[in-house]
């Protein structure tokens, strides 16, 4: 057994001394945090994260040669769960303002981690923590600008591994500025032209791919609640209903209620009615069925015949929204983090409570072929 | 150019960030990971071309003397002749000079590593500059004879250690530490060992100084045959200009130990410098070796910095009109005081330790403790 675990046991990491490497390593992290900040509208947290994660830089640097004391340890393990309970709080009751928790989480996680930056490992730990935080503001990034950002974070990187490589060899951060130069302008434009050359695979998700919590609330039953201003609604407490009054329409607005990133253009519906009188669209059928937050497809209807393949769409609430999966239909399966959902009569699914500002669910649909032949070979149109 | 276990990381990163874009279709994650290959395959074109034209060069870059180091007493018109930048004696420290030059323009990083006098030594650096870059590494008191630089290899690679190449140099002789050495002729005269034995040689003013190799312009009449023989080149009689004293100085073939050796040294060179500094001349000769005739300080010190010499030679040593023994008690030793002797020189002898040495001849007893 003891040889076991030690077999199992990582090689020990060197103490990293390159203040430049680790210099890379904040600036890393300071970037991943501007992206958070500039396209996830988050503010609070990135800024004390930022502060503390330097002061944790300086006094990591500073004891890098020291043995790790006890009681530190014991504090920064009893930080990280602190910031485990935030992020619950936060995905679970939006006690902080429910705005993303999980980026909020990975900042914390740097910054206290930041206080025990002996090792070289600790700092790759670090880099991997931010590219997390990259990864979270590229979900929201929709312009060419963001490419900035991640070329600075890729930079960084690199300038760690130069920092880390030359301090192995005892040598001072020097180097042909030129060459140097000419080498990473030409492999960030190297880059760039395979990305734009080359095409870019489409993976199923083998697991829920949004890093998020459920919500623990049930399904409360049937009050009516009007939720949104845009029209007039009648429903349950999620906010979904089974009509609306047309009379009542209100005005719309310009702010975006939902970030999607999806896989290929599609229509998007919601809730569905059937029956239309006096003004009113209504639900005529009213039954349901509850199923997992996960849906795979074995629980789903067969897929429909002459599909071109599936794909898949994280959405990202931005405003109070009714309880109802807003998604391109038919689906393939769904994910969304919250205790149950509910599918009613016409394939809609609905979640127990409102969706809050933060929330995110995935789905994977199928892309129906809508080419004329398919659609004239249907049955019902014979 | 091999590549390290960083570019399997690497390789690594690519394939999660491949992973993680095809399955959340961020396509920002798939323009992240291809900078990451195209950096590593930059790094290979780069480690290539930095590893062509760097090239070592190891030296002693200064020397710090240590008290009681010859160098003190030394004269300035004597220092410039010796050896550049100063010369190292026993016990003397000195700084080893790593230096790297570039023949084609800067090159970066590069690193040197490999072993000096049994110190295991690496320098490296992030730029070679055209003018080339060195490093001074301190070095502790030094033994007598020849410090080797063994081992030594130089390694380029990429700014990010993705591709290192380790190209291996020849082993080479960084510096000859010298023996210290000092005035013994006032010990002589103190202890009366300057007394006796004098007798006048015939033919003294035209003595026979020893031989060097032909040159053009030499009087044929000069030209030493039978040496010329053993040599296979030409080689002539050099004599001494009248009324300068020429100083044999004969050492054992095979001293019984390093400290003995060092000892003997010690004094030959002693005996040597006050020869020398008075106008004279010097041969050294160790049986089985060449004879070293020299007015030059530095090269007798050069002689006895590498004694014993583990080069043959049948040569046989030319005899002036003074001859001194350095030995520890050899037989040969005690042979040649006779021969002497035969020839009318005048004939002293200094043993190291404790072994028993009856000649006909004053007879100095030091043991291996400096000074004497």
């Amino acid at each position: 057994m003891a040889d076991l675990t030690r077999r199992l046991r990582l090689p020990s990491s060197p103490i990293e001394h390159s203040i430049e490497g680790r210099a890379f390593v904040f600036s890393a992290f300071a970037v991943a945090v501007l992206a958070v900040v500039i396209y996830g509208q988050d503010y609070v947290v990135p800024i004390l994260g930022i502060a503390a994660a330097a002061w944790g830089h300086f006094i990591s640097y500073r004891e890098r040669n020291r043995k790790r004391g006890f009681w530190r340890q014991a504090l920064l393990a009893a930080l990280v769960f602190g910031a485990l309970f935030y992020v619950l709080a936060d995905s679970a009751l939006a006690l902080f303002g429910g705005v993303l928790p999980q980026a909020n989480f990975a900042i914390l996680l740097v910054a206290i981690t930041s206080f025990d930056l002996k090792t070289r490992r600790n700092c790759y730990s670090s880099l991997w923590i931010s590219l997390a935080l990259v990864y979270l503001a590229a979900v929201y990034a929709w312009d060419y600008a963001f490419g900035i950002v991640l070329a600075l974070w890729a930079l960084c990187l690199f300038g760690f591994w130069m920092g880390s490589h030359l301090r192995r060899l005892t040598a001072e951060m020097r180097g042909p500025v030129r060459p140097i130069a000419t080498m990473l302008l030409g492999a960030l434009l190297a880059g760039a032209a395979l990305f734009a050359v080359l095409p870019q695979p489409s993976g199923v998700p083998v697991s829920p791919l949004v890093i998020s919590l459920p919500n623990f609330s049930a399904f409360k039953g049937d009050i009516a609640s009007p939720a949104l201003p845009l029209v007039q609604l009648t429903g349950d407490a999620t906010g979904a209903t089974s009509s609306v009054d047309l009379h009542f329409r209100g005005r719309l607005g310009d702010a975006p209620v939902m970030y999607v990133r999806t896989g290929a253009p599609a229509y998007w519906r919601g809730l569905v009615f059937d029956t239309y009188r006096d003004g009113a669209w209504t639900a005529s059928q009213t039954g349901y069925r509850e199923m997992q937050p996960y849906v795979p497809p074995r629980l789903m209807p067969p897929e429909p015949p002459d599909n071109l393949g599936t794909f898949v769409q994280t959405y990202r609430v931005l405003r109070p929204m009714p309880g109802v999966i807003s998604a391109a239909y038919p689906i393939a399966s769904i994910y969304a983090p919250v205790a149950a959902l509910r599918q009613d009569a016409y394939g809609t699914f609905h979640t127990p409570d409102s969706l809050h500002p933060g929330q995110t669910y995935s789905v994977v649909s199928y892309l129906p072929n809508l080419s004329v032949r398919p659609i004239c070979s249907m049955r019902s149109w014979r | 150019m091999v590549p390290t276990a960083r570019v399997l990381g690497a390789l690594v990163l690519f394939l999660v960030l491949e992973w993680y874009a095809a399955t959340s279709q961020v396509p920002w994650l798939f323009l992240l990971a291809l900078w990451v290959v195209a950096v590593v395959l930059a790094a290979a074109v780069y480690a290539a071309w930095n590893r062509r034209g760097v090239t070592l060069h190891l030296g002693v870059g200064d020397a710090r003397p240590a008290p009681g180091s010859p160098v003190e007493a030394l004269p300035d018109h004597v220092l410039r002749a010796g050896p550049m930048p100063a010369p190292v004696f026993e016990g003397d420290g000195f700084g080893l000079e790593v230096a790297l030059r570039s023949r084609r323009g800067t090159r970066g990083p590069v690193w040197a590593q490999g072993t000096v006098g049994g110190e295991r030594i690496v320098a490296a650096t992030g730029l070679v500059s055209a003018d080339g870059w060195s490093r001074v590494r301190s070095m502790s008191a030094a033994r007598r004879g020849a410090i080797g630089a063994t081992g030594w290899s130089v390694g380029t690679s990429d700014p990010f250690g993705f591709f290192r190449g380790v190209e291996k140099t020849p082993d080479e002789e960084v510096v000859v530490v010298l023996p210290k050495f000092a005035s013994v002729s006032g010990l002589r005269q103190s202890r009366e060992l300057d007394a006796s034995v004098a007798a006048t040689r015939a033919g003294s003013g035209n003595e026979l100084f020893g031989i060097r190799e032909y040159r053009p312009g030499d009087s044929l009449r000069r030209i030493h045959w039978r040496s010329s023989a053993k040599r296979g080149e030409l080689v002539v009689r050099e004599y001494e200009p009248p009324g300068v004293q020429t100083l044999t100085i004969v050492l054992d073939r095979d001293p019984p130990s390093t400290d003995i050796a060092d000892q003997m040294a010690r004094i030959a060179a002693s005996e040597a410098w006050d020869c020398l500094r008075d106008g004279g001349r010097v041969v050294l000769w160790a049986p089985g070796t060449e004879p070293l005739p020299s007015r030059d300080i530095w090269s007798v010190l050069e002689w006895l910095a590498r004694y014993p010499s583990t080069a043959s030679s049948p040569a046989e040593p030319v005899i002036g009109q003074d001859l001194v023994t350095v030995t520890a008690g050899n037989q040969e030793a005690a042979d040649t005081i006779e021969l002497a002797r035969s020839r009318g020189a005048r004939v002293r002898a200094w043993v190291v330790g404790d072994a028993r040495f009856d000649v006909d001849a004053p007879v100095e007893r030091v043991g291996t403790a400096w000074p004497i």
